[in-house]
């Protein structure tokens, strides 16, 4: 688990440190608009596929096709699909190639040696983060406009959620698959400040960091309990702790939201929704 | 209880192993089962015992087949002992014995007064009260095939059936081991045993079977079963004759070259 | 000196078994009791019983007792099922673990477990689990059955754990789940954390009707001591026999790896420490093992909760810890047993 965070930390630092210069064009090529556009990485796929459209892209990531993880997916049913290889990806000839920063690096390690740029992103842990990562990616093909008006939509829609009632606010945890929770500092953890709700993450009886046993979350004792999870997700261990009879006889006693990973997973305008429902699940809490 | 077989024959691995076999074992008896190696004495000792199935022919029990008597109804009425018995756990001689006594035992009845006596005098017919507490690793091949006999001896069924009983034994054993089986025979039992040290057979079975190659070769009282020929047929073997206390014995005394195996030398 | 005393153990018999009842049973209050978050047991345990749903409440009836009690049905299944598969094969190496019946388990229940099966059906997941416990012991019979020597045991037990193995791998990778890979982990060391009532309810039927077609063979396999014809002369029905094993050893130990994974050497040691108590005789083993696997198993638990590893280890990590030198002692004598 550590390595992970100082992982997530060190691109906190990244982000903050100087974003711009992690967006610009490499030098000496034209900041034209790349036509063959490459994605290794879902989140990429997300705002790519949002930004410039199908007709450019020449791949994204096979996951982006599945409406389980995606909210892209029927965009992305017009475009072929990777699985992260280098040798999927050179036929095609790319002139922009676009990864994540934890994923797929032995790919992107063998991508480098292309001619093509290539963009690596980070994994913003807070709005500002996130408008920012739009921005950076909207430039990089040559589409700032639209970047402009994906960052204007999400923070206005972000602002018109319901002002918190005066008093202690409820207080609220997220579990993760696996037994994770969102401690502070995280994206989730702005999306519940946003919607009125407080992240006792760190109070836990255990804290915040690494796997929880469930009984340190319910032993908590927060207002409502974040479930990240799609209804209809893949069978796995770690999504059947998300069904535990003991979270199911919770559900009398605290309120108990179910939120699909992929509208808050990745960074884009998709997190406004998770932000509402997030807010309507504070609304209801007795 | 009266054992017939009828036309028996059996086969392993395509090979005849026993051929038309028709003999009859009598209560009060006690029969030796002789013949050389691969002569299909197991053969015919498991067949008697219903614990394989003939290729052809078939076994009786006082007339009636063994799925006709019942598997625990037939467990009661034939002891079996195994060749060189196998023992797979290190139980004492005590609690081996009592295996005997299963098939009077019902599903979930525990042990009865009656079972506890039976084991008693098993245990003290084959010499071997005073290893009850023993377990079986730490008994000697002689003391272990006691144990073993004295577990066939506690079903005090009316039929044993022994595949070389005596083989393990020393020769004071080896006496006792075949007086013992005689004077089961003279309370009533039906016994079989397969023997082959010839100088005891003659000397203490009231019948002998004598295969070769899977074939019934001779039947009837020793005399009459250990003649030059049949025992030169049979073993490829001359014998010495001779005479102890007013009992006639005899002792293999050496070997035949093969082919010529022709009635009565000089 | 009386008759029995001799053969029967120093212990009583009834006396050995209400004392590792016992054990079992207070083992199973400590595991209740050991968690990561103290907490008024007490007034949990008073809430729970008034039918408050406190806090407290929730998380012992929902989080600590399925805990401690699965602990007890799966160790019992597997001590249980190692004494009769060592009467069976009548080699103390049979256990379901080294034999691959767990593994094979372990890979029927994951089949049914990411294919989605189970939930559409939660019975499906013990149902997978048993299929697989049923595939392995019948390859096993198929291998071994005819009195094993421990050679053909244990390359039997190789290739079904390895073939097991790696077709759990394959089915984990072709999970469209992205953390099944990881999951792998669970199914081949097993776990107790985090079950709950559910899963108990759904393997307890199971697994009783597995127990008791594994002590019905009680008999038969003391009477196996004298090897085969012996034991058929004893007036066994020895293919008979076999299948209730087989089939009590796949509803145990299938349903067991289905909720908790393949949890190993509890088979191995529990009939291995009960033999002398049972005066080495299979058929009395059966319980007495049944009983100690209960007990290692529930102490194996409490002890990844008390040792200080976060996340913690899985259950198997630690049986294989105190299971793995039994086993290789066991092998050394019965190599100069064999010699």
């Amino acid at each position: 688990m550590r390595p992970v965070r100082l992982g997530l930390a060190a691109a906190l630092l990244l982000i903050a440190g100087g974003p711009a210069a992690a967006w610009e064009a490499p030098p000496g090529k034209p900041p034209g608009k790349p036509q063959r556009i490459v994605s290794l990485n879902l989140c990429a796929d997300e705002l790519l596929l949002r930004l410039v459209g199908p007709e450019r892209l020449a791949a994204v990531t096979w996951l982006a096709r599945d409406p389980r993880a995606s909210t892209v997916a029927a965009l992305a049913s017009r475009v072929p699909v990777n699985h992260g290889t280098a040798e999927e990806i050179l036929p095609l000839n790319p002139d922009l190639i676009v990864a994540g920063r934890y994923t797929t690096r032995v790919a992107v390690g063998l991508l480098t040696r292309l001619d093509a740029p290539l963009l690596e992103l980070n994994v913003p842990q807070s709005v500002a983060g996130v408008a920012e990562q739009i921005r950076g990616l909207a430039r990089a093909v040559g589409e700032p406009e639209r970047g402009e008006a994906l960052v204007d939509g999400l923070l206005s829609r972000l602002d018109a959620l319901p002002p918190a009632a005066p008093g202690p606010r409820p207080t609220a945890v997220v579990l993760r698959p696996n037994g994770l929770v969102a401690g502070s500092g995280s994206l989730a953890d702005e999306l519940l400040t946003r919607a009125g709700l407080e992240n006792m993450a760190d109070r836990l009886p255990l804290g915040s960091q690494g796997a929880l046993p469930l009984e340190a979350i319910i032993l908590g004792g927060a207002d409502a309990l974040i479930v990240d999870a799609a209804p209809d997700a893949p069978p796995s261990l770690v999504g059947a702790l998300l069904h535990h009879p003991a979270l199911k006889a919770m559900k009398r006693q605290v309120r108990t939201l179910s939120l699909p990973s992929r509208l808050w997973t990745c960074p884009g305008p998709q997190i406004a929704e998770a932000a509402e429902r997030l807010a309507a699940a504070r609304e209801a809490v007795p | 209880m009266r054992i017939e077989t009828h036309g028996l024959s059996a086969t392993a691995g395509g090979r005849t192993i026993l051929a038309d076999v028709t003999l009859a074992i009598e209560p009060g008896a006690f029969t030796g089962l002789i013949g050389p190696n691969g002569a299909g004495k197991t053969s015919l000792l498991r067949l008697l015992a219903g614990l394989a199935e003939p290729a052809a022919g078939r076994v009786t029990y006082d007339g009636r087949s063994a799925a006709q008597v019942g598997r625990r109804a037939l467990a009661r009425g034939i002891a079996y002992l195994p060749q060189s018995g196998p023992v797979h756990w290190p139980l004492r001689a005590e609690a081996l014995v009592m295996l005997g006594r299963l098939p009077h035992r019902g599903p979930l009845g525990g042990i009865a007064a009656a079972d506890r006596a039976a084991v008693e005098r098993a245990l003290s017919t084959a010499d071997t009260a005073h290893l009850r507490g023993r377990t079986v690793g730490t008994l000697s091949g002689g003391e272990r095939m006691r144990v073993l006999l004295a577990r066939a001896l506690a079903t005090e069924a009316p039929v044993l059936l022994a595949d070389e009983p005596v083989a393990a034994l020393d020769p004071g054993h080896q006496l006792a081991c075949m007086a013992l089986l005689r004077d089961a025979a003279r309370r009533g039992s039906g016994v079989v045993a397969v023997l082959h040290d010839l100088t005891l057979a003659a000397r203490f079975c009231d019948r002998l079977i004598l295969l070769a190659n899977g074939s019934l070769l001779a039947e009837g009282p020793p005399s009459r079963v250990l003649t030059d020929e049949n025992l030169c047929a049979a073993y490829g073997i001359a014998i010495h004759r001779g005479e102890a206390g007013g009992e006639p014995f005899l002792l293999p005394w050496h070997a035949l070259p093969s082919p010529t195996c022709l009635p009565e030398t000089p | 000196m009386t008759a029995a005393a001799t053969w029967e153990s120093r212990i009583p018999y009834p006396a050995l078994i209400a004392g590792l009842t016992l054990l079992a049973l207070a083992l199973c209050a400590v595991s209740a009791a050991v968690g990561y978050v103290p907490f008024d047991l007490g007034a949990a345990l008073s809430d729970w019983l008034a039918g408050r749903p406190t806090l407290g409440a929730l998380v012992l009836a929902e989080l600590r007792l399925p805990r401690a009690l699965l602990g007890l049905l799966v160790g019992f299944s597997l001590g249980l099922t190692g004494a009769a598969m060592q009467g069976w094969l009548r080699n103390p190496l049979a256990e379901p673990g080294l034999v691959g019946v767990s593994s094979a388990a372990a890979l029927g229940a994951v089949i049914v477990f990411y294919s989605g099966l189970s939930a559409a059906l939660s019975l499906a997941l013990p149902l997978g689990g048993m299929a697989g416990a049923a595939a392995a012991a019948v390859l096993l019979n198929l291998m071994a059955a005819r009195g094993a020597g421990t050679t053909a045991l244990v390359i039997g037990g190789i290739a079904i754990n390895s073939l097991a193995g790696s077709l759990t791998a394959l089915a984990l990778n072709l999970a469209p789940n992205p953390y099944a890979a990881l999951e792998i982990v669970f199914w081949l060391m097993g776990s107790l954390a985090d079950r709950g009532t559910d899963q108990l309810w759904l393997v307890l039927p199971p697994m009783l009707a597995g127990w008791a077609l594994c002590l019905s063979g009680a008999r038969a396999l003391d009477a196996l001591t004298l090897g085969e014809d012996a034991a058929r002369s004893l007036g066994f029905d020895l293919a008979g026999l076999r299948v209730r094993l087989i089939a009590g050893a796949a509803l145990a130990v299938g349903s067991a790896v289905s909720v908790t994974g393949a949890v190993g050497f509890v088979g191995l040691v529990a009939p291995h420490l009960m033999r002398p108590l049972a005066g080495a005789r299979p058929g009395r083993l059966l319980l007495l093992a049944g009983l100690a696997g209960a007990c290692l198993t529930l102490a194996a638990d409490i002890a990844v909760r008390l040792l200080p590893t976060r996340p913690e280890l899985k259950l198997g990590v630690v049986t294989a810890l105190i299971g793995a030198p039994f086993l290789i002692a066991l092998i050394a004598r019965l190599r100069r047993e064999e010699a």
